[in-house]
């Protein structure tokens, strides 16, 4: 809980060193994308903290890749 | 996004050797001598012919592109759609490329030189210095490589000098024994670690060198330099190691730096001799991450990247330690799968876009001359 605690922290830190400086040049859809894209890491740091297994994506590129490997060997 | 940032066609090869020399030189020389013993040299010869080729095909993909980047190219080619997916799966190659590279790094420093740090310190203070690089734009990069390749071949020359009295000759006989196909093996893993990551650079060249004419020569150099480099390491690691236990090591140059020892008074320089490798996978990392981010923001069409980088390089610090769980898994996943993904990558896909490319601009052309006469 703590963990998640100081996680949340660190990016809302993050965030409100960010957010003005895009807000001053006026580019809110860049402002829009910042923040989903923080509360998509946030999330995965949140779980990865919390010792939630996450996928790898080399496993996903290994299962792409396996039928061709096996049309060649 | 448009972004006016260039670097000259000297900072494009210095790049060029930083990123070849990478990771490929702490972990290719046990690779190669595992599949053609003493013969290894030979093979990675080859592999830098290979090597030059395929940057030759790089810079006549970036001369088809003209001012436009990788990402723009394949939008351009494929049309909107298709060409943001394939995009995506180039970010995807590069953030997946960062993260492993931050994973290497932590790697080998926790297993050789700060045995009881925790990794993930190591991944954060990597990620930190490659977010705020890349946050200061391409041009700091290009000048920090400027100063930093200096370094490089200063400490490589000095090792070279150092090992020189252990050489021992005789440990590459017998020679031109190793069957073709353990060479074709070798040097498809030697391709596939030096040579087809160069794809990344397609988002730097044409577009951001301020002479595109003189980038070609620059590139190919840099790239001879680079693979260069580690062929020397190779052969080094097998005249003074000897074949069966540079392959049986993990990193068999930072071995070959420990057996240092000039009459007895210049001894354990490895951490010293380290700097080579932590420089040079610096300078890939954050190119890989330059990279991803740049794509990244392309394919959004935002009006610049640099608000990306911190979101994207905390992520690629989560994904650092989920990416390789261990060093087993490192080089299974390396053996198997890295080389195939590479192949299709680094050279199927530029390929198909070049004849798709081609193949779609005579068409323009034979309409436009049927509608003129």
């Amino acid at each position: 809980m703590l963990k998640s605690l100081g996680i949340l922290l660190i990016f809302i830190a993050i965030a409100i060193f960010q957010i003005p400086q895009l807000a001053k040049e006026k580019m809110n859809k860049e402002i829009v994308i910042f923040s989903i894209f923080m509360v998509f890491t946030a999330v995965i740091a949140i779980l990865k903290v919390n010792d939630v297994p996450i996928p790898n994506p080399l496993e996903l590129i290994a299962y792409t890749l396996d039928p061709i490997l096996n049309l060649f060997s | 996004m448009e972004e006016k940032v260039r670097i000259s066609p000297f900072q494009l090869s210095v790049l060029t050797i930083l990123f070849t020399t990478g990771t490929t030189f702490l972990i290719i020389p046990s690779t190669m001598t595992a599949e053609t013993k003493q013969d290894a040299w030979v093979s990675s010869i080859l592999g830098i012919i290979i090597c030059l080729g395929l940057s030759y095909f790089f810079i006549v993909c970036g001369r088809e592109m003209g001012r436009k980047n990788y990402i723009q190219y394949l939008e351009d080619v494929y049309g909107r759609l298709l060409g943001k997916m394939i995009g995506l799966l180039y970010v995807f190659f590069c953030f997946n490329g960062t993260a492993a590279l931050l994973s290497y790094f932590g790697f080998f420093t926790t297993t050789q030189m700060l045995t009881t740090t925790p990794i993930e310190v190591l991944h954060i203070l990597l990620a930190i210095l490659i977010i705020s690089v890349v946050r200061a734009g391409l041009e700091v990069l290009a000048r920090t490589g400027e100063l930093m390749i200096i370094w490089v071949f200063l400490l490589l020359l000095a090792m070279i000098v150092f090992l020189l009295p252990d050489i021992q000759l005789e440990r590459l006989t017998p020679s031109f024994v190793a069957s073709p196909m353990n060479h074709t093996k070798a040097i498809i893993n030697f391709v596939a670690i030096a040579g087809l990551p160069l794809v990344v650079f397609l988002m730097i060249i044409p577009k951001h060198i301020n002479r595109p004419d003189l980038a070609k020569w620059n590139f190919i150099a840099g790239t001879l330099i680079g693979t260069g480099a580690v062929t020397v390491i190779i052969v080094l690691c097998i005249l003074v190691l000897g074949a069966s236990t540079t392959a049986r090591q993990l990193y068999p140059s930072y071995v070959l730096a420990k057996t240092i020892s000039v009459f007895d008074i210049i001894q354990r320089i490895e951490s010293i001799m380290a700097g080579i490798w932590v420089i040079s996978i610096f300078f890939k990392t954050a190119i890989y991450f330059y990279v991803s981010v740049v794509g990244f923001a392309q394919i959004l069409e935002v009006k610049n990247y640099h608000f990306l980088t911190i979101p994207m390089g905390m992520l690629t610090v989560i994904f650092s330690t989920i990416i390789y769980p261990n060093i087993e898994f490192m080089s299974h996943w390396d053996a198997k799968y890295w080389p195939p993904y590479l192949i299709i990558m680094g050279f199927i896909i530029p390929l198909f876009t070049l004849i798709t490319d081609k193949i779609k601009k005579r068409f323009k052309s034979k309409k436009a001359s049927n509608s003129t006469s």
